[in-house]
């Protein structure tokens, strides 16, 4: 069991229509990777593919390095956590956890055996008897959970399971799936249409749009350096600014203008080949109130629309003087107060670069992480 | 208010006593030592045992009885069997012509008895089922009713737990056996309790299909019930009374179910 999950050129039709094509994933053993994506992106179909539930049209899928592409659901090696949980309401919590076990027409005494160091690992010894229908929502997880390692599968795929739950409970729940994830050290596929739990519990986010993924990567990776418009927007709350603009070169530097913001930017910095017209896009927490870091920043003068006081933060939307909103994101109790006018700074390093097709050209944090002195320091 | 309340009791009491009215009536008739008094109001004397004991010990009150009770009690298991089983595929499994298999069991709801029952009757006829007891048993051991009662319950099953079930290695049969059978209680007793209902008062399919004696359910006796000197209106009366109690009975116990079934609310977590 060294190999995870891989997803080799999977295509699935429904009839004439193409979910995806060709598509490729390899979550690597004891990795916790992450499917993003808007709902009907086809992340569920593609987990269900991998569970079996699901025929695919063309392709292959193995679990721990076997080739499991036509195997029954329960043949695969893997363990599920289903949304809502999906477990037997007229079982007790023992039934649920053995039902895997007798199936497989395990010894009744392993099975026992087996019932209780789970429920002990769980913390679900005092529960054993109980049906469902009597638990907490935090103890029909763990049950859920238990149900799906009983087994001792190569792999966990978990589908939306925290998608139903309350703000409060889910959190917790969260928690408790990374610590399973930590304790285990388990290959797990987890798919949400929640970018908090993509960037909060995935070693790897793979954002999926459209039956293609968009982007895999790192949740610092993919915040930092997304690959297209739909990344950028997609996570991250409130969205990434995006302002068209056009690219002018010159002798030392390129000039980007966008209404009445003309921002300067080495030419040494960027990509040779940038089109004529891009799209400039900037994180809501990028827009700040002036200071001097030394870095250079682009200055934006623009009239508050009205501002969102969260408590720990607040939301600013701005309007530039050439009519477009901008999001900006300032702590607490800071900046101008509605209708009043301000200047606001964006740092270069934080600014992205997006071509006519969606597709990023440059990013800014590249400047500031590839470890080689900032261009205009010298 | 206090008064409308009153009143509203006094009407429920009055209703009540409407509806025990025939009850007490049969039990009156049925207790008479004979039939000098047929208006069946007093009490003419307390014979309603020794009326009981003359029915089960002479003639062949005792074979209907036996007769009733098995084709009511094989008839409504079969259903619920088969109703159980093709229910649940119609509702949750996905193969070939499901739509229309569906489509079929729907017409077939829409259709009355006595449209079938001459069909039926031929071909019964004609592999020579006649005056036997799976001729009074095959007919409706499938009903569209349950069947579709079942399929509609069966909805209320998550997809999701069956897939569950699925990845836990469990075949389709052990999920329909230790899944599904369980969380479809409710329906399954009360298809049983509506078949064995039925059967038990059903006259016209053994009247049709049974004309020996031997096969006679209690309905038929009951229609036909002849002492040596004419019909005895005491006697008969006991055997009614006798033949409502096991229907009484199976619905004292099972009417939890049979309220729930009916109000088909899905599967309860």
């Amino acid at each position: 069991m060294t190999d995870g999950i891989r997803v080799e050129r999977v295509t699935k039709r429904y009839g004439n229509q193409v979910l995806f094509a060709d598509i490729d994933l390899h979550v690597r053993d004891g990795e916790f990777l992450v499917i993003v994506g808007p709902s009907g992106c086809g992340k569920s179909t593609l987990m269900r593919i991998v569970a079996g539930i699901e025929p695919v049209s063309a392709g292959r899928v193995t679990v721990g390095g076997r080739d499991v592409t036509h195997a029954h659901p329960g043949d695969r090696g893997i363990g599920m956590v289903f949304q809502d949980y999906a477990l037997y309401p007229h079982l007790s919590v023992e039934g649920n956890l053995a039902f895997g076990l007798r199936a497989h027409h395990v010894p009744k005494e392993v099975i026992r055996q087996r019932v209780a160091d789970t429920g002990q690992a769980l913390g679900l010894t005092d529960q054993l008897k109980k049906k469902p229908g009597q638990l907490s929502g935090g103890q029909r997880q763990r049950v859920a959970l238990g149900r799906a390692m009983i087994r001792e599968p190569a792999a966990y795929l978990m589908d939306e399971p925290l998608s139903n739950l309350d703000a409060a409970l889910r959190v917790q729940m969260r928690a408790e799936l990374i610590e399973f994830h930590r304790r285990t050290q388990g290959t797990v596929l987890y798919v949400t249409h929640d970018q908090v739990e993509a960037m909060t519990m995935g070693d790897r986010v793979a954002v999926l749009n459209e039956g293609e993924f968009a982007q895999i990567g790192t949740p610092t990776e993919i915040y930092e350096k997304p690959a297209s418009v739909f990344v950028a927007t997609f996570l991250g709350s409130p969205r990434m600014n995006l302002l068209d603009a056009t690219v002018r070169p010159a002798d030392t530097h390129v000039e980007l203008t966008s209404g009445e913001l003309s921002w300067r930017l080495p030419r040494e910095a960027l990509p040779a080949d940038l089109p004529e017209s891009v799209r400039i896009g900037f994180r809501p927490e990028s827009v700040r109130l002036p200071v001097d870091t030394g870095t250079p920043a682009y200055e934006l003068a623009a009239t508050v629309s009205y501002r969102e006081n969260l408590g720990n933060e607040s939301i600013l939307h701005l309007r530039d003087g050439a009519g477009r909103t901008i999001i900006a994101r300032l702590p607490p109790r800071s900046g101008p107060r509605d209708g009043e006018n301000a200047t606001f700074q964006v740092p270069l390093t934080d600014l992205h670069l997006f071509g006519p097709d969606g597709r990023a050209r440059w990013h800014g944090t590249e400047l500031a992480d590839d470890g080689q002195p900032l261009p205009w320091s010298a | 208010m206090r008064i409308g309340r009153s009143l509203t009791v006094v009407a429920l009491i009055g209703f009540v006593a409407l509806m025990l009215l025939p009850l007490y009536s049969m039990i009156v008739l049925a207790s008479a030592p004979d039939d000098s008094d047929l208006s069946g109001l007093r009490f003419t004397g307390f014979a309603l045992f020794d009326n009981i004991g003359e029915i089960m010990t002479d003639g062949r009150f005792p074979r209907y009885l036996m007769n009733s009770v098995l084709i009511a009690s094989a008839v409504s298991v079969l259903d619920v069997a088969i109703s159980a089983a093709a229910g649940y595929a119609l509702a949750r499994l996905r193969f070939p012509g499901r739509a229309a298999l569906l489509n079929l069991v729907v017409v077939a709801l829409s259709l009355t008895p006595a449209v079938v029952m001459i069909p039926v009757f031929v071909m019964l006829s004609e592999i020579g089922w006649l005056n036997s007891y799976q001729g009074l048993i095959a007919p409706f051991a499938a009903s569209a009713l349950g069947v579709f009662l079942v399929r509609q319950f069966a909805l209320g099953i998550p997809v999701q737990m069956l897939h569950a079930a699925r990845v836990d290695g469990a075949s389709e049969l052990r999920i329909f056996l230790r899944i599904a059978v369980p969380l479809l209680r409710p329906a399954l007793l009360t298809v049983l309790l509506l078949q064995f209902l039925a059967q038990w008062d059903n006259l016209i399919w053994p009247l049709i299909a049974a004309s020996e004696q031997d096969l006679w359910t209690l309905p038929l006796a009951l229609s036909s019930f002849e002492g040596e000197h004419g019909i005895v209106y005491h006697l008969q009366t006991a055997a009614a009374l006798i033949s409502i109690l096991p229907p009484l009975v199976l619905f004292s116990f099972l009417q939890r179910y049979y309220v729930s079934g009916l109000t088909l609310g899905g599967v309860k977590r």
